[in-house]
C-alpha cells in the first residue's frame, strides 16, 4: 500500500477553488476600501481600482483629525457601560443562582421574559426617556441604556454560577463571608472566561450600533465611531480618500480586539448570535 | 420559639413568616436593586409607555387619545404598506440566502481533509465579523454610486449602457440593499453551520461512505438532515434580526427612492422620531414589530421542540 503523499485529489482541489472564489468576493469590498483610502482625489476618480502610487497617507491624517473624538467617545462609552453592566448583571446572576429567598422565581421570570423584548421596539419610549432625563447628545445617552441591557448576560451567568461546585461557597459561609464577599472572592474569580466573552460581545454590539447613537448622540461631544464615519462623509464633505480612511479607522479597534482575544471573541459572539 | 409553631400559623401567621423571611433576605434584595432599577427604567417603563402611547397622538407637547388611528394608518398609508411589502421581500430573500450560502461555505470547509486546513479557512471566514456593519454598508454604498465600483466595472468591460444609479432607481434599490454582503458566506451563520457539521459523529459519515454514497448524496442523506435544526434556528434568528434592523436603508437611501423604495417598518419608526416627532405613530409601529417578533420566537420554540421530539423518536427506534 504505497500512498503518494502529494497525490492530486480532484475533490479537494475543487473545494479549494470554490473556497478561494468565495473568499475573494468576501474580501474584495474590504480590500477596495483599503486601496481607496490611500488615493488622492485625482487617483480616486480616475484609477479607483487597485493600488496607486504614491500612496496618499495624508488621508489618514485628515480622517484622524475628525475621527479622534468619536473614537475616544466610543471607548469611554464601551468601557463605562460594559463595566457597569457586567457588575450589576453578575451580581444579580450570583444572587439568583446561589441564594434562596421569597419571590426568587417570580423575579427571575420578570428578568428572563425580557429576552423576548428586542431593544429596537422600545426606540420611541427610550428616546423620550433620554429627552426627559436631559442627557440627549451627551455620552450618558449611550452609557445609561447600554449599561441597562443586562438581561442576556444575567441569564447566561446565572446558569454558569449555578453549576459551580457548592463546596467552595459552603467553605466561605463557614468562614463567615457575607453574600457580597462570596460573590467577590469566589463567583467572580471562577468566571473570568465567561465574563470576558460577555464583555467582548457587549463591546462589539456597542461598537456596531448605528441607529440609536445617530438619534440621541448626534453632536460633536457624543458622536461614536460608526456614526462619526457617516457624519464625516455626508456632512463634512472630506476628500473622498479621507472619507474611506475614516471607515478604516472606525474598524481598526474591533480588529485589534479580535486579534487580542480571538477565542473569547468568537465564543461571545456565537453565544450572542444564538440569543437573537 | 415562635418559628416552631406551625399549627398556630393562620393566614396572618403565614404572612408574618413571609415578611420575616423577606426581612432576613434584605441584603439579597439590595444586591438585586441596581439591576431592578435598570430594567424598570429602560425596559418595563418604556414597554408600558410605548403601548400606552400607541393609542395616542404624542409629540412631547401634546398627548391626546386617538384610539386605533395609529394602527389603522399603518394599514392604509401607501408608504406603510410599501414598508411591509419591502420587509416581506427582504425576509424571503434572506430565507434563501441564510439556508444556502453560509451552509455551502461551511460544508466545503467541513469536507476539507486535515484539521489544519479546516481551521485556517474557518478563521478566514470568521474574520469579516470584525468589520462593523456600518463600514460594510458604507463601502457598498460607494460600489453603488454614480462613479462607484459597479459602474466603473461595467464601463471597463464595455457595458456602459448598463450603468445606473443603483440606489436611485425603484427597480434596483431594494435588490441592491439585499445584495449587501454578497456572497454572504462569512460570519456567525457560517460558524454555527460548521460547528453543527463537525459535531456529526465520524461513524455516521464513514458508514455512508461504505454504503457508496457520493459527495452529493452524502450531503442530502446525511449532513442536510442533521443540520436542519440549525437551518431552522438561523432562519428565525435572521428574520428577527431583519425585522428590527434598518441600518442599511437608513445609511444608503434613507428609505427612498421615492416615498418608500426601500422603506421598512423599523426605519419608518425611526423617521417618525427624527423627522416628524410623531411619537404615537412610532410607538404603534414598534408595538406591531414586537408582536411579530414574539410570534416568531414562539414559532422558534415550537419548531425546536418538534425537532427534539422527532429526534427522540428516531433514537427510540434505533
Amino acid at each position: 500500500m504505497t500512498r503518494h503523499r502529494f497525490r492530486f485529489d480532484g475533490g479537494q482541489a475543487f473545494i479549494h477553488t470554490v473556497l478561494v472564489l468565495l473568499a475573494t468576493f468576501t474580501f474584495v469590498p474590504v480590500l477596495t476600501l483599503l486601496a481607496l483610502s490611500l488615493k488622492d482625489t485625482y487617483q480616486f476618480i480616475n484609477q479607483p481600482i487597485g493600488l496607486t502610487f504614491p500612496l496618499e497617507w495624508k488621508n489618514y491624517e485628515m480622517a484622524w483629525a475628525f475621527m479622534r473624538d468619536p473614537l475616544a467617545h466610543n471607548i469611554i462609552v464601551a468601557t463605562a457601560a460594559v463595566s457597569a453592566n457586567l457588575f450589576m448583571a453578575s451580581l444579580s446572576a450570583y444572587v439568583f443562582a446561589r441564594h434562596d429567598f421569597p419571590f426568587r422565581n417570580v423575579l427571575f421570570s420578570l428578568v428572563g421574559i425580557l429576552l423576548f423584548v428586542p431593544g429596537t421596539v422600545l426606540l420611541v419610549p427610550n428616546y423620550v426617556l433620554i429627552i426627559n432625563l436631559k442627557v440627549q447628545n451627551t455620552l450618558m445617552a449611550l452609557i445609561l441604556p447600554y449599561a441597562a441591557q443586562q438581561v442576556f448576560t444575567l441569564v447566561v451567568l446565572r446558569t454558569f454560577f449555578e453549576e459551580l461546585p457548592s463546596e467552595m461557597f459552603d467553605a466561605a459561609k463557614v468562614d463567615g463571608a457575607s453574600a457580597f464577599q462570596e460573590y467577590m472572592r469566589i463567583a467572580i474569580p471562577l468566571s473570568w472566561p465567561i465574563i470576558s466573552a460577555m464583555a467582548i460581545f457587549q463591546v462589539w454590539q456597542i461598537w456596531n450600533d448605528y441607529a440609536w447613537p445617530s438619534l440621541v448622540a448626534n453632536s460633536n461631544e457624543a458622536r461614536t465611531a460608526v456614526t462619526g464615519l457617516i457624519y464625516f462623509n455626508d456632512f463634512s464633505r472630506p476628500e473622498p480618500g479621507a472619507g474611506m480612511a475614516a471607515a478604516v479607522i472606525a474598524a481598526v479597534p474591533m480588529l485589534i480586539l479580535f486579534l487580542v482575544t480571538m477565542r473569547s471573541f468568537i465564543a461571545g459572539l456565537t453565544a450572542g448570535a444564538v440569543k437573537g | 420559639m415562635t418559628a416552631a409553631t406551625p399549627k398556630l400559623a393562620g393566614p396572618s401567621g403565614r404572612w408574618a413568616r413571609l415578611a420575616r423571611k423577606m426581612w432576613r433576605s434584605r441584603v439579597l434584595y439590595l444586591l438585586l436593586l441596581p439591576t431592578a432599577i435598570s430594567l424598570i427604567t429602560f425596559y418595563y417603563g418604556p414597554l408600558l409607555s410605548g403601548l400606552w402611547h400607541s393609542f395616542r397622538y404624542w409629540d412631547l407637547k401634546q398627548d391626546i387619545f386617538i384610539g386605533l388611528e395609529n394602527y389603522t394608518r399603518m394599514f392604509e398609508e401607501t408608504a406603510a404598506l410599501a414598508a411591509w411589502r419591502n420587509m416581506a421581500v427582504i425576509l424571503l430573500s434572506q430565507l434563501v440566502i441564510v439556508s444556502s450560502m453560509p451552509l455551502l461555505g461551511a460544508l466545503l470547509v467541513f469536507r476539507l481533509t486535515g484539521g489544519r486546513m479546516q481551521y485556517l479557512w474557518r478563521i478566514i471566514f470568521v474574520l469579516p465579523i470584525v468589520v462593523p456593519g456600518t463600514v460594510v454598508v458604507f463601502v457598498w454604498r460607494w460600489f453603488y454610486g454614480v462613479d462607484g465600483g459597479f459602474n466603473l466595472l461595467l464601463r471597463a468591460v464595455g457595458l456602459s449602457s448598463w450603468t445606473r444609479i443603483w440606489l436611485g432607481e425603484i427597480s434596483t434599490a431594494l435588490p441592491a440593499i439585499i445584495a449587501v454582503g454578497f456572497p454572504w458566506v462569512a460570519g456567525l451563520n457560517f460558524l454555527i453551520y460548521l460547528a453543527a457539521l463537525q459535531s456529526i459523529p465520524g461513524e455516521v459519515i464513514d458508514a455512508s461512505k461504505v454504503d457508496g454514497a457520493g459527495p452529493i448524496r452524502r450531503f442530502f442523506s446525511v449532513e442536510l438532515p442533521l443540520v436542519r435544526p440549525q437551518i431552522v434556528l438561523l432562519i428565525i434568528l435572521t428574520f428577527i434580526f431583519y425585522l428590527r434592523s434598518f441600518d442599511a436603508p437608513l445609511i444608503m437611501t434613507n428609505g427612498g427612492p421615492g416615498t418608500a423604495g426601500t422603506l421598512v417598518p423599523g426605519l419608518q419608526m425611526y423617521r417618525a422620531i427624527r423627522d416628524d416627532l410623531d411619537l404615537g405613530y412610532g410607538s404603534a409601529i414598534g408595538t406591531v414589530l414586537f408582536i411579530v417578533m414574539i410570534l416568531l420566537t414562539f414559532l422558534n420554540f415550537a419548531l425546536r421542540a418538534r425537532i427534539a421530539r422527532n429526534e427522540q423518536k428516531r433514537g427510540g427506534q434505533a
